[in-house]
């Protein structure tokens, strides 16, 4: 059963490691991933919220499925196992309120995300 | 070395850009990105090393495409990769020909690596072999390989000719030396199996209880230091050419096996039950006549003519006139570049010499003869005393000198023997004369 605590804006919710690695030590290849991560996941995000009201469990499946290895790279660790867990439940056609709950909670932390990374600049953050 | 071309097929824009980046850190790889199946097949036929394919694509499945690839493009490696662990997946898909099967993690990366080296490799291998056998067939190029322009062997090239633009069965006949293997492998090499394996098997020199397991293979266990599998010549040629040297020596009995698996073209391994098809040209050759074997009960018949095909005689060395002396330069030429020293002639008299000589050993004794007098030659030009034969037995020789009846009888018996391997029973033959009357004189060192 998945914990949905909430976190706080203090907590780095990302680790760009895996992608700095892969770039080699360019920086402006990470800044260049980070921004389509930021202009790819609100679409993913939106299909996997139409899936839900409109019950299709295929889009809803589709989205996550797309949407795992680009959390899997961001290092998004609240995410990892959470991603595979909404596949699964809309694999399995689980109940809209553990779905539902289940999708909220991805929203929330991909909006802390997101806006971290908006601001990792200006914080400091990496 | 071209770079090597490395096509991925990913609709993830993140998953695909960050993948083709981290290859293209590789300067060796020219890494092309394809989000949908049909942008990539409009390049399929830039023929990559390796393909990444993801398995859920917007305008094709993965296996859609993986069949397609494999129909046109069969060599190629295709690796598989998926958002997830499909284990029932993952078998189909490999049954249905994809390189290897992953699952996007952290670990993908290093895996894809992993499979490049592996393929660079495999690439080195195919460029070396390809090397190989181009040197393999410019060695064996005709006007290399296969000199001469005597009348007789005129008649041979006419007959080469034929068996190089066809895929029958040849038999080659000549006495020792005369070179039927370097013209088994010169029909080879020049003809539309050049590419594939050219095996050469000795009948002679396989002890009998032996040969149906080197040409056949055998099982493990299927007897005494059969310890592991191994498969038999006829399966190593498939596809090219199995060439077998001295087949007047097979024993009867294997006869019988040979002539089965000529007429099945499928072999079962000593020990083993099951069927194996091949399909390989045959080349046989022999110093015998095996027409005359035939005649003899030596040979089976039915065999004879299942291997006669397009007979190819090649005339003994004393019959090819000026050929001696085209040899002779061509094996001197050869053995100065190989040893890397300046250019060597022969001296009027030592070509008078090599013309005179009866050749026993053919073309063999020639190079062994060559190579010896280029070692003794002092200076740039080859002298008659640095041509030794070594069993000085020339015919010509043996008339200048002035010796007894018994003495000229000796020396054309040595001759004879030298010309037949000792083989008593046939210089018998030969001469007219008792096989017991030459044991007589070998016993008693007259001869």
């Amino acid at each position: 059963m998945t914990n949905y605590n909430t976190t706080t804006m203090e907590e780095k919710l990302y680790n760009l490691e895996q992608i700095e690695l892969m770039s080699g030590g360019n920086s402006l290849f990470v800044e260049k991933m980070v921004n389509l991560f930021i202009e790819l996941t609100p679409e993913l995000m939106n299909r996997i919220k139409t899936g839900l009201i409109e019950s299709d469990y295929l889009e809803i499946k589709s989205a996550a499925h797309k949407m795992k290895p680009s959390i899997d790279m961001m290092g998004i660790g609240k995410l990892k196992n959470e991603i595979r867990n909404i596949e699964k439940l809309a694999l399995e056609h689980a109940d809209v309120m553990t779905l539902n709950n289940a999708i909220n909670y991805l929203d929330s932390i991909l909006n802390q995300v997101m806006l971290q990374l908006k601001n990792r600049d200006k914080e400091g953050l990496n | 070395m071209d770079r090597i071309k490395i096509f991925i097929i990913e609709d993830d824009p993140f998953y695909g850009e960050i993948i083709q980046y981290n290859l293209s850190l590789n300067p060796e790889l020219d890494v092309q990105l394809f989000n949908t199946a049909e942008s990539f097949f409009k390049k399929l036929d830039e023929n990559p090393a390796l393909i990444t394919l993801d398995y859920s694509l917007p305008d094709m499945t993965g296996e859609a495409v993986l069949k397609r690839i494999k129909k046109t493009h069969p060599d190629i490696p295709v690796v598989v990769v998926s958002g997830q662990e499909d284990l029932q997946t993952a078998i189909r898909l490999l049954k249905d020909g994809a390189y290897d099967y992953l699952t996007k993690d952290e670990d993908t990366k290093e895996r894809i690596w992993s499979i490049i080296r592996n393929i660079r490799e495999n690439l080195n291998l195919r460029e070396e072999i390809s090397h190989l056998k181009d040197q393999i067939s410019k060695k064996f190029d005709f006007s290399k390989s296969v000199i001469g322009n005597s009348p007789v062997m005129k008649k041979v090239y006419t007959l080469v000719q034929k068996a190089v633009s066809s895929s029958i069965t040849l038999s080659i006949n000549g006495e020792t030396g005369t070179g039927k293997e370097v013209i088994a492998k010169a029909i080879h090499f020049n003809s539309k199996l050049k590419n594939k394996p050219f095996v050469s098997v000795n009948i002679a020199a396989i002890p009998k209880d032996l040969i149906e397991s080197e040409l056949f293979g055998h099982e493990k266990g299927a007897f005494t230091g059969a310890i592991a599998r191994r498969i038999g010549k006829f399966e190593e040629a498939d596809g090219g050419t199995l060439f077998l040297d001295e087949i007047g020596e097979m024993d009867v009995n294997m006869q019988s096996k040979l002539l089965r698996v000529l007429q099945e073209k499928e072999v079962t391994r000593v020990g083993g039950n099951g069927v194996i098809k091949v399909n390989c040209r045959i080349i046989v050759a022999t110093h015998r006549d095996l027409a005359d074997e035939v005649r003899k009960g030596n040979f089976r018949e039915d065999l004879y003519y299942r291997l006669l095909g397009l007979p190819i005689h090649l005339p003994p060395l004393r019959m090819r006139g000026n050929d001696i002396l085209l040899l002779a330069k061509h094996f001197i030429a050869e053995y100065c570049k190989e040893n890397d020293i300046g250019k060597l002639s022969l001296s009027p008299p030592s070509q008078h010499k090599l013309l005179k000589y009866e050749w026993p050993g053919n073309v063999r004794e020639l190079k062994a003869v060559i190579e010896l007098a280029c070692v003794m030659a002092d200076d740039d030009i080859i002298e008659q005393d640095h041509i030794q034969f070594s069993k000085n037995y020339s015919m010509d020789n043996v008339m200048n000198k002035e010796m007894s009846l018994r003495e000229y009888s000796n020396n054309i018996i040595k001759h004879f023997l030298l010309k037949y391997n000792d083989d008593v029973v046939m210089v018998s033959k030969k001469l007219k004369i008792g096989k017991s009357t030459i044991y007589r004189m070998l016993q008693t060192k007259s001869i």
